[in-house]
Order: structure tokens, then C-alpha cells, then sequence
């Protein structure tokens, strides 16, 4: 493994790691604790936690536990941009358009999530997806 | 997998989460085409009460003999469109409705009842603040009292009814037969007419001990507990600017009493000066209200018994202020001490009090402590980008700008009111297809009815922004798109207020006539209401007059 292979697992563990935390505090401060929200919430906090910890304790295998992070990540942020998404549909079912805060709102919503937990883990994939394929 | 794979899987995903999603919104949408409809809900009121109801494709001929009854009213509600609710969940149904504009048909057993937005406005159940998972959440309809009165109606169970029940969303387009439309022009004589409406709303509900009846529910009639002295005082000093306007004497009357009894009955001492206020700890704002009060009915010569509340109260105030321009808003009547904490308003509150007072006063410190006042709310804080208090609660600040602006003109002070009256057009709610009456509403969010007193107070502060503007040459480009915001926002609030508005839902429409509500859907008046509207309407009556002259 070439070292600087080992620096790119090494950031992603660390953004991971960074990950985690805003999500586990976002989850530990919401005011009212339910399965539906708890469960993928603290799946996706345990895998980025757990794929950090073997990049730097279990290099060999890194690249495997970096991808399936990427894929949890990713998984629960298509899961909350739908739930978004969809929110957003029935408000305009029922109130028809409603203009441009509606859209600021919904791209304001997409800001928060896109970024961090869908284009991230799809980079992850890219880059450990292309590794993959080299070795 | 290769990350080809990846974006395929991903691609496939989002375009079957966008079908879906239109999907849905096909499903729930209803057709709102005015004047295109099959089904009419046709209901007579009599006293804020519904007598009779009946559903039929040819209104006209429906419950003619019952509209005949004395003080009776007919009502036509044309179901324009019908639509599915997906859940009877309180947090589905909850949202599954426009407020003000959709209601609820069920059947049950083959029989059918209508909860219309009229019905659902007698119930004040539209827009209630509902607690959802720990968090405060505004919905648009309270479902459980909404299904509690269907079942009433049909006399059955509420259990049953949402077992059994076939629940639809209707889109309604309202019609009351015999009322005018709401004159909302904005011309020099329709203000005229609604200041002295929401003035005389005020007198009328002030009560001889000088205690106004604080809230009332137009759909009841009855008054809601609780009182404020800042706005006892703020109605109070609407008043004196209404009574000294119009020269009507009962409003002037009821100025003095509200005024007297805040002079005689509520104010005490903070340590060795006066102060207005009850209990243990006072706030700035009762006095600061009050000062604005006793000012302008000392300098209109309606009240010159006030002038040495005057004095004492301004120097009150002034003893509150930090050497940086700040006010401390509390005082410790047993501790006698300021308590150097801060809350929306009453800075702003403060400065336009003193201010106001130097008109009566003539003493420099007076004006040199409104000045620091002004200088202080609109510097950028260091640390922070949302102003001194959230870029939000800027009504008295700029009406301070205006105050002073002929004696102590403060060019950042109209730039930061500018900026922030740009910051307010950028939400103000322009071509909503589903409730089109609000435009030019200051809105409070997509989904939301407007709030009219969050349109009136930002008025007050536009109008007052746009005199100062005028009087400091700003280009002729930016003062007519804020006089234009202005007009349209005016609009709104006149289209609103009780001239005589939903009066087949009041007991007591007299009682009500004048007032503003404090949203379109929630028919209750409390006294700050009137008064921030009222002021809003008088402040651009006495530009439209200035012009003429």
C-alpha cells in the first residue's frame, strides 16, 4: 500500500469521524426520541465510527470498510433527502405553488443534506471503487 | 462496483423518488378555478350562529325563507375542487389543509357533512400551535376539533366517525350575499375612515376603570384573560396620535383615561425616580410606551395634566441607559437596581419615547440619550450578523430614525432602515395561488396564513423610513419601490381589518367593527393590534396629507 494511499484513507477516516459527530449530536439533540429517526441514525454514526477506527487500527482493511461506510452514508442520506423530498411534494399537493420561500426553504433543506451525506459518500465511492479496481 | 455502477443505481433512485413525488402531488392537488363549480354549501347565520344549511348545485334557490329571518345572513361556500386526506393522523390531517381556504366533507353511512372555512373560522381551529415530537409546531388545522364538531353534527361518535368516515379536503371560494367587498384602496380618505374605525375600537373597549377589554374573540364576543402594560400604553399613545389626527372627542377622551390610569394607579418607584409597572421588578417598555404617551398628549394640548409625567418618566428612562447607548430593560424594585438584560422592542421602544420627549422637555440630554439610542441599535454588532436584535424587531427603531431625523439626522440609521425594509420585500408574499387576497402580506413562511400585526408594526417603520428618505434625497428609484411596497402592504392590512369583515361569525359585530384580527384565520383582537395597524394607516395619511398642503 503506497503511503500516499494510506493519507487519503486517513482524511476519510477523519471527515467520517467529523461526520458522525454532527450527526450524533444533531441526534442527540433532537427533543423527542422515536425508533424510525433513532435506528438509521445511529447505524450510519456506528459504521463511520467503526470504518475510522479500522483504517488506523486494521489498514488492510481499509478500503473495504471505507466503502461500505460510503454506502451506509449514502443510503441514509437518499433516506432523508426522500423524506424531505416528499414532505415538500404533499405541501405542494395541498397548497399548489407557493412561491419562492417554498423553494428557498427546499433548497436551503438540500443545502444542509446534499453536500455532507450524498455527494461525500458518492466521492468516497469513486475514489475507493477506483482503487478497488487497481489493486 | 465501479462508481458508473454507483451513479446508475443513484440516477435510478432519484428519477423513481421524482415520479413518485409527482405522483403524489397529482393525487392531492384540487382545482381552486373561481366561478367553476358544481355543489354549492349554502348556510344562513344569525348572531355568529349557524341556524341552517343545505347543499345543492342552484344556491339561489336554497334557504330562502331562513334568509329572511332578522339580522340573518346567507352564505354561499362553492366547493371548487375536492381532494383526498392521506392519514387521519392529527399530523397529517393537520397539514392537509389551506387554512382559510379548504375544509372538510365526510361521509358517513351514506350521510355527508361539510366542516367549511367558515365553520372551522367560527371554531378558531385553523393554524393551531401543536406540539409535535417535543417541538412547537404550527399546523393548519387543529383535525380533533374539527372531527369533534363533524361528529356533533351527524350525532354520532367520534370514534365511529373516523373509523367509518370518508374523509375529503374541499376547496372553497366564499361568497356573502348582500356584503360589499373590503375597501382596501389605499387613498387619503379610506385611511381616514380606518384610523378612526380602529381608534374608536379602542375607545370602545376601554373600560371606566381605564383598563381596556385586553383581547376578545370576534367569534364569541367573550375577552380573553390577560394584560400588558406596554401595550396598555401602546394602544393608549395610538390613541392620543389618533384623537389628535381625526379630533374625535371620544377618542381623545379614552386617550386621557388609559393615560390616567397608568399615571395614577401604575406607576410607582424604581428607587428614588418613577417608573410604570407592577410587582417586585418592572420592565422598560411600560414606561417607555407610556412616555410616548404622555409626550404626545402633552404636545397636542389634549393632555397637558401629563406634563410632569413627562419629566419624571423620561428621567427614568435615561437612568437606564448604558454609556454605550444600550438600555438596561429591567428594574429590581427591592434590590433597586437596573437589571442590565435585554429583550426585543423596548431599546427601540426608548430611544422614540425620549426622543418624542425632548419635543415636550427641551432638554438636550433627552435628545443626546435618544441619539446615542439610535446610534447604538443600528452599528453592526462585532461577533454577530443579525443585527442588535435579529434583524427582526426593528419597527421602533426606524420610527426613532424618523422622530429625530429633523433634529439629529442619522445617515447609517437610514441606510440600516433601508436595507432592512429591502430585507422585508424579499419576503412579502406576492402571487399565491391559493389565497391571492395576500398580496403584499408580510408573510410568515409558504404555508402559512400572514399575521397582520407583523405587516402593520414593519409599516409603521416603512412609512416612517420612507419620510426620512424623502427628506434625505434618496434617489427617486428606491423611494418609489418602497413607497410601492408600502401601498401594497396597506392594502392588505385595510382589506383585513373589521369594516365589517366575517361579521356573520360575530355575536356583536358593532362591538368588533374597526378592529384588526391578529391573523387572517385567528378572529381575535388584542388592543396592540388596532393600535400598530392604526398607526401604520395614520402615519401614511399624514405623508398623503403633507403632500397636498
Amino acid at each position: 500500500m503506497t503511503s500516499s494511499t494510506l493519507r487519503i484513507q486517513r482524511v476519510f477516516a477523519i471527515a467520517n469521524l467529523l461526520v458522525a459527530i454532527v450527526f450524533a449530536a444533531a441526534g442527540f439533540a433532537l427533543p423527542a426520541r422515536f425508533w424510525g429517526v433513532d435506528l438509521p441514525l445511529a447505524a450510519t454514526v456506528l459504521g463511520l465510527t467503526v470504518a475510522s477506527v479500522l483504517v488506523f487500527a486494521r489498514p488492510g482493511l481499509a478500503n473495504k470498510a471505507l466503502t461500505i461506510s460510503s454506502w451506509i452514508l449514502l443510503a441514509f442520506g437518499l433516506l432523508l433527502l426522500t423524506i424531505v423530498v416528499f414532505s415538500m411534494a404533499f405541501l405542494i399537493g395541498v397548497h399548489g405553488e407557493f412561491g419562492i420561500m417554498g423553494v428557498l426553504v427546499m433548497c436551503l433543506v438540500g443545502a444542509l443534506v446534499v453536500p455532507y451525506a450524498v455527494l461525500y459518500p458518492m466521492f468516497g465511492l469513486f475514489v475507493f471503487g477506483r482503487r478497488a479496481e487497481s489493486t | 462496483m465501479s462508481f458508473v455502477r454507483v451513479l446508475k443505481i443513484v440516477g435510478a433512485y432519484v428519477a423513481l423518488v421524482f415520479a413518485a413525488c409527482l405522483s403524489l402531488i397529482l393525487y392531492l392537488r384540487v382545482d381552486r378555478v373561481p366561478g367553476r363549480h358544481e355543489e354549492t354549501v349554502v348556510s344562513v347565520w344569525q348572531s355568529g350562529a349557524r341556524v341552517a344549511r343545505q347543499v345543492g348545485t342552484n344556491p339561489d334557490a336554497l334557504l330562502t325563507n331562513e334568509a329572511k329571518l332578522p339580522g340573518a345572513t346567507r352564505v354561499y361556500e362553492h366547493i371548487l375542487g375536492e381532494g383526498p386526506i392521506l392519514a387521519l393522523h392529527p399530523l397529517v390531517m393537520g397539514a392537509s389543509l389551506v387554512p382559510e381556504r379548504d375544509g372538510l366533507k365526510v361521509t358517513y353511512e351514506g350521510r355527508v357533512a361539510y366542516a367549511t372555512p367558515d365553520d372551522i373560522l367560527k371554531l378558531q381551529a385553523y393554524e393551531p400551535m401543536d406540539i409535535v415530537a417535543g417541538v412547537g409546531v404550527r399546523l393548519s388545522v387543529d383535525s380533533r376539533r374539527v372531527i369533534a364538531a363533524l361528529a356533533s353534527e351527524l350525532r354520532v361518535k367520534e370514534a365511529d366517525l373516523t373509523e367509518k368516515g370518508v374523509f375529503r379536503r374541499i376547496a372553497v371560494q366564499r361568497k356573502v350575499i348582500g356584503a360589499s367587498s373590503a375597501n382596501d384602496a389605499v387613498t387619503a380618505d379610506n385611511l381616514r375612515e380606518a384610523v378612526l374605525a380602529a381608534a374608536l375600537y379602542l375607545a370602545r373597549h376601554l373600560q371606566p376603570d381605564g383598563l381596556f377589554r385586553y383581547e376578545v374573540d370576534a367569534t364569541s364576543g367573550q375577552a380573553l384573560e390577560g394584560y400588558s402594560w406596554p401595550r396598555h400604553a401602546g394602544a393608549t399613545s395610538f390613541l392620543t396620535e389618533a384623537g389628535d389626527h381625526t379630533k374625535n372627542a371620544e377618542v381623545q377622551k379614552a386617550a386621557v383615561i388609559a393615560a390616567r390610569r397608568m399615571s395614577q394607579f401604575t406607576t410607582g418607584k424604581c428607587g428614588e425616580r418613577s417608573c410604570v409597572g407592577e410587582g417586585d421588578q418592572v420592565d422598560l417598555g411600560s414606561s417607555a410606551l407610556a412616555l410616548l404617551t404622555y409626550a404626545e398628549l402633552v404636545r397636542t394640548g389634549i393632555g397637558p395634566e401629563f406634563r410632569a409625567d413627562v419629566e419624571r418618566i423620561a428621567d427614568f428612562i435615561r437612568s437606564q441607559q448604558r454609556p454605550d447607548g444600550e438600555f438596561m430593560h429591567f428594574y429590581d424594585r427591592i434590590g433597586r437596581r437596573a437589571i442590565d438584560m435585554q429583550v426585543q422592542y423596548y431599546s427601540g421602544e426608548a430611544a422614540l419615547a425620549l426622543a418624542r420627549a425632548h419635543r415636550v422637555t427641551k432638554k438636550p440630554e433627552d435628545l443626546a440619550a435618544a441619539k446615542r439610542a439610535l446610534e447604538y441599535l443600528v452599528s453592526k454588532p462585532a461577533l454577530f450578523v443579525g443585527a442588535r436584535y435579529y434583524w427582526a424587531a426593528e419597527h421602533w427603531t426606524c420610527q426613532t430614525l424618523e422622530e429625530l431625523w429633523e433634529r439629529a439626522p442619522n445617515h447609517e440609521a437610514l441606510r440600516f432602515c433601508l436595507n432592512w425594509q429591502e430585507f422585508i420585500r424579499a419576503g412579502v408574499i406576492e402571487g399565491r395561488v391559493a389565497a391571492p387576497e395576500y398580496e403584499g402580506a408580510c408573510g410568515r413562511g409558504p404555508f402559512l396564513s400572514p399575521r397582520l400585526t407583523l405587516s402593520a408594526s414593519r409599516m409603521e417603520a416603512g412609512v416612517a423610513t420612507l419620510a426620512a428618505a424623502k427628506l434625505a434625497g434618496i434617489s427617486a428609484g428606491e423611494i418609489e419601490t418602497l413607497e410601492n411596497q408600502v401601498r401594497k402592504t396597506l392594502g392588505f392590512l385595510l382589506r383585513y381589518q373589521l369594516r365589517p369583515g366575517p361579521s356573520h361569525l360575530m355575536p356583536d359585530p358593532k362591538a368588533m367593527h374597526g378592529g384588526f384580527p391578529g391573523s387572517v384565520t385567528e378572529l381575535r383582537v388584542r388592543i396592540d393590534f388596532p393600535q400598530h395597524a392604526g398607526a401604520a394607516l395614520l402615519r401614511y395619511l399624514k405623508l398623503l396629507e403633507s403632500r397636498r398642503e
